[in-house]
């Protein structure tokens, strides 16, 4: 049984025209020209309990109003969703005490008060037993590292030492899902890699279903298992993080060192020269003939070191929206 | 010269853009300046229509000292409005662009904001004044009239070195806020003539801190109650605490340390 | 029920502080006391009786009102059309709260701080001013006397929450607020009871609920309503504060319809 089931989701965006000028200000307080924006475009998924999915896709693609609709924020426009057996957007206090919703910049924890007094502020809300509460409270503190800094005031933490903080707050219930868009933006890369770790930890720990919104390639790369792209409010790809690959990485990349000069053209009938400086050259060939080539180079040429490796996963997934572009294009031909 | 005339109109042409794109906002506001001058007009019929008079003055009298106050209080915020921003600008860091100009920093933190729906309201001031000036028993002579008009020049010096003094303490400490709404509660006590209060409200409001003086002086001197004595004291008054405030001014000036992001 | 006491605790330590702003805030109601204070003892100067008040009941009148008006009129949820702009009003929406309340327990503990320092800086103004006043006499109703405040006090959080809603279809509250700001400085009768003004502008103000914010429950208190006129004020007030509940549940529902959840 999926914990998260979304049918047909569609969520518009009323937004009004502003013209300038006098005239049409004036119009405009008579009558206002609304366009609809679409923000997400009938997407459809399901997710079982304890996947830790990763949203990625361009600024703008729609994940984070995904999100907002998952946690009950965003009434959507049509489709159906539900999360642990509700619908969000009724927000029911019950499915509310089993989520949560974290956003990288948003802060819940009160500004002028140590992170002590909010903590104690949410067990009261989502209504925590005492024991549960010091039992959770403790294990995250450890994971996180945060023990000395509980009773100073929030406005005089770090950066880092605050999302800590923030995190802790948003899962002393021990929420069943939850949601993280874009946890990592604005952070260092040594605290990137803390969020991540510890979103792996708890996931793996506590066997909580996480999705997880981001642009930047290394949160999923080192997170998700199954990925969703989603561009221009449609979801383009659904399926494990793998799967890209092979789907859409046309090459390996091919990076070699040499013991000895020789002319470049030696060279090319193996594949496309991503770079030749001596003693380095980069090569694309295409995925299946990888080995072969990889083979003959190593009998031809005088190649001291060799390593094969996919194409990184943004020049994949670049492919992967561009390729969705055209196929818009071609539809829109139609 | 002139070119402070310029940056002030198009500091103006500003605001004014500002206010049409927030139309709304700014008819609210009008209807709501105006709610208010009527409202309190209104009180003071009933209350002057019954009783007669109000501390020793006629009817006519204490309408006069309203609307005196109205006319001085709607044309230093005309002229000082961008007091109330002020404390944003050192906040952000943009005073320091004030001051690295090559203009009065003073000139720009104050006459940064006017608000051009104050020259409506002002308008309608000054129609209503005259109506009820002309149905009234008031009949100003040549001399009262210059007198009034140098009052009027004395209240707005003594206006704006408040500002400079409130602005100098926002330089120091940040907080104006606070300094400018105490100015307008304190302003407000002067909607009825000074006398209302007891002795040591009433120093208080004309010698430490003048405002009690900035606003009902004119209406004295239009109402023919000015005496050489107090035309003497108050001039003297408004140049030292301009001098003062512009003592001060250059002082917090030298305290100034720029606000870090 | 806990956890928003929970919350009006951490709201309280919250204002605490901000301690500058505070004593700011009650500086200038202070001296707004005083110039009221000032006005109708000269105003009395001459006179015996004036709009059926004697100078002790007039000066009463403006100590009590005051008094009301911490209680009534101090309020946090100004910053709701704020937070509704800023999409931080999602923090609230995420959790098992209702924003309704959310707010009001806010609120309560912002009011109660004003109402003791009220009580306090009153003391102090009676041991200087010692003024003559008259004592308050809710007569034999006393009990229901007492009724009449935290309905007003709902009355005007009602009112005051539904132009902090406002937020969800413009950025630009302030100015509405203003003028429900000056509308209520004059209506709601802390500067002056409403029995100064014509009879015909009394008569259409008790038509709307701005009466039984401040004026209305100081008449109970001073004993002027009779306890017929008592019961059908407060009465009234019930209906009203009903009124603005159910529009604030229905504009409500359509604001979180619009809601973007944007912002920064």
């Amino acid at each position: 049984m999926p914990i998260i089931t979304v049918k047909n989701l569609t969520k518009y965006y009323k937004i009004h025209q502003k013209e300038p000028g006098l005239w049409e200000s004036l119009k405009s307080l008579v009558a206002r020209k609304y366009y609809d924006v679409k923000a997400v475009d009938d997407i459809s998924f399901e997710i079982e309990e304890g996947e830790l999915i990763g949203f990625i896709g361009p600024n703008g693609a729609g994940k984070t109003t995904t999100l907002k609709v998952l946690s009950g924020l965003l009434y959507p426009t049509s489709g159906q969703i539900s999360v642990l057996g509700f619908e969000p957007w009724k927000r029911d206090h019950k499915y509310l005490k089993q989520m949560s919703l974290v956003m990288g910049q948003k802060n819940q924890l009160w500004w002028d008060l140590p992170a002590q007094e909010s903590f104690i502020l949410n067990k009261e809300i989502y209504e925590v037993p005492d024991d549960q509460y010091k039992k959770v409270l403790n294990e995250l503190v450890e994971l996180l590292d945060v023990k000395d800094v509980l009773n100073i005031q929030v406005r005089k933490l770090s950066l880092g030492q605050r999302m800590k903080c923030e995190l802790i707050a948003a899962l002393l219930h021990s929420p069943k899902v939850l949601f993280l868009d874009e946890p990592t933006i604005g952070l260092d890369v040594v605290m990137q890699k803390a969020m991540r770790d510890f979103i792996a930890e708890y996931n793996k720990k506590y066997k909580a279903t996480i999705i997880l919104t981001s642009h930047y390639m290394e949160d999923v790369k080192k997170l998700a298992k199954r990925v969703v792209i989603i561009d221009h409010g449609k979801i383009i790809f659904d399926g494990k993080l793998k799967e890209i690959i092979d789907k859409y990485a046309e090459h390996k990349i091919l990076t070699l060192e040499f013991s000895e000069e020789f002319p470049k053209e030696r060279l090319e009938k193996f594949g496309e020269i991503d770079s030749w400086e001596y003693p380095r050259a980069v090569i694309k060939v295409p995925r299946l003939e990888a080995s072969k080539r990889a083979a003959e180079l190593l009998e031809t040429l005088p190649v001291a070191d060799i390593n094969i490796e996919e194409p990184p996963i943004e020049a994949i997934i670049r492919r992967v929206f561009s390729g969705g572009k055209k196929q818009e294009a071609k539809s829109k031909k139609q | 010269m002139k070119k402070y005339f310029k940056v002030w109109l198009q500091l103006a042409h500003i605001s004014f853009a500002e206010q049409l794109a927030t139309r709304f906002s700014s008819v609210l506001f009008l209807i709501g300046k105006t709610a208010r001058f009527v409202f309190f007009l209104v009180f003071l019929f009933s209350l002057v229509n019954r009783t007669g008079g109000l501390a020793g003055y006629t009817k006519e009298q204490v309408i006069i000292f309203f609307l005196m106050y109205n006319l001085v209080d709607i044309s230093t915020q005309f002229f000082f409005r961008g007091v109330y921003f002020f404390r944003q600008k050192v906040v952000s860091g943009e005073f320091d662009f004030y001051l690295a100009k090559p203009m009065n920093p003073l000139f720009r933190i104050m006459a940064g904001y006017t608000d051009f729906l104050d020259l409506v309201t002002l308008a309608a001031l000054a129609v209503y004044g005259a109506w009820f000036a002309g149905q009234s028993s008031i009949r100003p002579d040549p001399m009262t009239a210059i007198l009034l008009l140098i009052m009027l020049a004395v209240s707005f010096l003594i206006a704006l070195a408040i500002h400079i003094i409130v602005v100098a303490i926002g330089v120091i400490t940040t907080e104006v806020d606070h300094s400018i709404m105490v100015y307008r509660d304190l302003t407000s006590m002067a909607r009825v003539p000074l006398e209302v209060y007891s002795q040591p409200v009433r120093i208080f409001l004309t010698y430490l801190i003048p405002i009690g003086f900035m606003i009902t002086a004119p209406a004295k001197a239009l109402l023919g109650l000015l005496t050489p004595p107090t035309f003497l004291f108050s001039l003297l008054l408004a140049s030292c605490f301009l001098f003062l405030s512009l003592r001060l001014w250059r002082y917090a000036l030298s305290q100034y340390s720029s606000a870090s992001s | 029920m806990k956890k928003y006491l929970t919350l009006a605790k951490i709201s309280w330590s919250n204002g605490l502080v901000y301690r500058l702003n505070f004593v700011m805030w009650r500086v200038r109601l202070v001296l707004s006391l005083m110039t009221a204070y000032f006005l109708w003892a000269a105003v009395f100067g001459q006179h015996q009786e004036l709009f059926g008040y004697t100078r002790d009941k007039m000066l009463a009148y403006i100590f009590i009102s005051w008094v009301i008006q911490s209680l009534v009129l101090s309020s946090r949820s100004i910053d709701l059309a704020g937070i509704i702009n800023s999409g931080d009003l999602s923090n609230i929406l995420t959790k098992p709260l209702s924003n309704l309340k959310y707010w009001f327990f806010r609120d309560i503990a912002d009011k109660t701080l004003n109402l003791l320092f009220s009580v306090g800086e009153l003391a102090f103004l009676f041991l200087i001013l010692r003024p003559e006043i008259a004592v308050p006499a809710p007569g034999n109703l006393g009990m229901l006397a007492i009724l009449v405040l935290p309905l007003a006090t709902l009355l005007y959080y009602f009112i005051n929450y539904l132009f902090g809603l406002l937020g969800f279809w413009t950025p630009q509250v302030w100015a509405p607020r203003f003028l429900l700001f000056v509308i209520l400085q004059f209506v709601a009768g802390s500067l002056f009871p409403l029995d100064v003004l014509p009879v015909g502008l009394q008569n259409v103000l008790n038509w709307t609920p701005f009466p039984y914010l401040i004026y209305f429950p100081t008449q109970i208190f001073l004993g002027r309503t009779g306890n017929i006129g008592m019961v059908g004020g407060i009465g009234l007030t019930l209906v009203w504060t009903v009124i603005f509940y159910l529009i604030v549940k229905l504009v409500w529902k359509k604001g979180i319809l619009v809601y973007s959840a944007e912002g920064r």
